[in-house]
């Protein structure tokens, strides 16, 4: 880069930089030691309009699920904490300004394999749990207010039999409580509770094959319904019934279950909206190995709609407290779960912050605002409860929602075009087959006096359209991933006019421009196609 | 100032790169940072008509 001249008239040796290209090879230096080394390679997306997460305790997975409930009391969670099953802990904590303000175990170094945390509107938070012995199985309850003073815990039933899946509803002062019982077969039986008293209990089915995971709410009439998996030899079944004039009704199947979900510990979601129930659950649909969350109601004549299907995902939970329909699922993302949520009439939204996995998703509503938990991996040991909500969105600065990192702009900034470019050279080597079946089509089109006549810029654009849809056809070709419509139209318009810019001056039309123009293309095209991808890498 | 064209065209390409990913930026700005999907069928669709009026239009010009 340095060179040597002897200056005229003189004898002294000189030093000449080549400016430019000196310059040049600095700033590139500069930036691909620097921006490697302070630049982040990744940056955490918030949903716009959520707040920002963090921890709020930590728990296991041992039980089914975490509750999280709210009022005008507080906000409650029901959680199994523990590392081993049969040491575990259920814990009640009430939640003030955001952070954990009081934590009570109120079932310690048990065997608990459900709960149920409900609350009656006057303050009382009502705890149902099922936990396992040598002795056999037992289900208790006790009620605690807010703030916490005291809580007795009340058996309400001992059974020797085999009982799992507890699940309930809380309705003013009655809990209403469903469970899985083995006599011999399994069989669903149901129970109300008040003031700590069994009032009732009856069995729901009477089958030979397994009735397990059932869950229960009540409508605005007091009908209490009931859905339940149905496992047979021939599959699972999504079965409902309702009890009305102190009477169930014969039960209808709503859809198909699968024995993965239960075996994922997979729930139903069950809801009522005045008259009107909704079914959330998971299953395989037709043709796909991949578990989709399905989505059936049953209106007041007892007529269930036929069930369809939501989304990729897993654990469908409704959210507590909304006049319609909302859902929060477990989701299948690129790092793993992601948590989805699927407003009453809005577009479904990607709850998910950063690349941990997140799944198990609880959500209630206050007011307009959803709150939104769910479960990250703790690398010191079991599983932290996290939170968002949009009643208090995080404020995202300029570069954020740009998807540059506000710490370090110019150096991820500069990292990004780097790594932007060289993947961009990859990706259009990977794309020789479709620039090829483009250019043979252009070539065609080109013997046509009408197409050979056209301007430079109908040209371009015609090679672009060429090469867009021969991307779609089966030829072996690298693309980066789809980041909407909007994103994508930009692209191809991008790479056209940017192709356009550069080769305007150009005089030769043979074979060399062809190929010049669709490398060119596909570079420009590449490399703001890669843009996002590269920012979320 | 007499400017090589192989500088010209260089500094075209850079400010191509540069409009496109300020475009690219915007759009993220405005429209909020998008999320992988699916293409939908539509997209496919919709550059199969982008091509075939590229087709026609010389047709009746």
């Amino acid at each position: 880069m340095l060179r040597r001249r002897r200056s005229i008239g003189s004898a002294e040796r000189v030093i000449v930089l080549e400016k430019p290209r000196v310059v040049l090879f600095v700033l590139l230096a500069v930036l691909l030691i620097c921006s490697n080394a302070l630049a982040r390679d990744y940056i955490e997306l918030w949903p716009e309009g959520w707040s920002d997460t963090a921890p709020l305790f930590t728990t296991s997975i041992f039980a089914d699920r975490f509750f999280a409930v709210h009022d005008e009391f507080g906000t409650s969670f029901l959680s199994v904490d523990g590392t081993y099953f049969k040491e575990l802990n259920l814990t009640y904590r009430s939640l003030a300004d955001g952070l954990s303000a009081e934590e009570i175990v109120l079932r310690a170094q048990a065997e608990i394999d459900s709960v149920f945390l409900g609350l009656d509107g006057e303050g009382g938070r009502h705890v149902v749990w099922l936990e396992k012995s040598p002795e056999g199985s037992s289900i208790s309850c006790t009620v605690l207010g807010v703030p916490y003073s005291s809580h007795e815990v009340v058996p309400v039933l001992v059974t020797s039999s085999i009982i799992q899946d507890l699940a309930g509803w809380q309705e003013g002062p009655i809990t209403h409580v469903v469970w899985s019982q083995r006599e011999p077969y399994y069989q669903i039986r149901y129970a109300q509770i008040r003031n700590g008293e069994v009032i009732l209990v009856e069995t729901v089915t009477d089958t030979e094959d397994l009735s397990v995971r059932p869950a229960v709410t009540v409508d605005s009439r007091g009908a209490v319904h009931l859905a339940w998996m149905e496992v047979s030899q021939t599959g699972v079944e999504i079965r409902w019934s309702r009890r009305m004039d102190d009477q169930w009704s014969a039960p209808r199947r709503v859809g198909e279950g699968s024995v993965q979900d239960i075996q994922q510990g997979g729930l139903i979601a069950v809801a009522a909206f005045g008259t009107e129930v909704h079914l959330a659950w998971s299953a395989l649909p037709r043709n796909s190995s991949r578990q989709h969350v399905f989505l059936s109601s049953i209106a007041e004549d007892g007529e269930p709609v036929a069930p369809r299907t939501l989304a990729p995902g897993t654990k469908p939970r409704f959210v507590q407290g909304t006049k319609g329909p909302e859902l929060v699922w477990q989701g299948v993302g690129p790092f793993g779960a992601e948590i989805h949520y699927f407003p009453y009439d809005g577009e479904r939204i990607n709850l998910t912050v950063g690349r941990r996995g997140a799944f198990r998703p609880e959500a209630y509503a206050v007011g307009e605002y959803r709150y939104v938990y769910w479960l990250h991996v703790n690398p010191d040991g079991g599983y932290d409860v996290y939170g968002i909500n949009n009643q208090f969105p995080k404020a995202i600065s300029l570069w954020r929602r740009m998807g540059i990192d506000e710490h370090a702009p110019f150096y991820h900034l500069a990292f990004l075009v780097i790594n932007t470019m060289m993947l961009t050279v990859v990706y259009t080597a990977g794309n020789i087959g479709v620039m090829a079946v483009a250019g043979a089509a252009y070539g065609l089109l080109q013997k046509f006096g009408k197409y050979r006549r056209q301007p430079l810029f109908y040209q371009i654009t015609l090679l672009a359209a060429l090469a867009m849809v021969a991307r779609r056809l089966p030829i072996p070709a690298l693309h980066p991933q789809f980041f909407g419509v909007l994103h994508h139209g930009l692209c191809f318009a991008a790479a056209t006019l940017g192709s356009f810019l550069v080769l305007r001056r150009v005089r030769e039309r043979g074979m060399f421009f062809v190929i010049g123009t669709l490398v060119v293309w596909m570079l420009f095209f590449q490399f703001f196609a890669l843009i996002p991808q590269n920012i979320l890498q | 100032m007499n400017v090589k064209p192989g500088w010209k065209a260089l500094l075209t390409v850079m400010l191509v790169l540069a409009g496109g990913l300020a475009a690219i930026f915007a759009c993220f700005v405005l429209a909020g940072f998008p999320f992988r999907a699916e293409a939908a069928p539509y997209v496919l669709w919709s550059e199969a008509a982008l091509l075939l009026l590229l087709l026609i239009i010389p047709l009746f010009r």
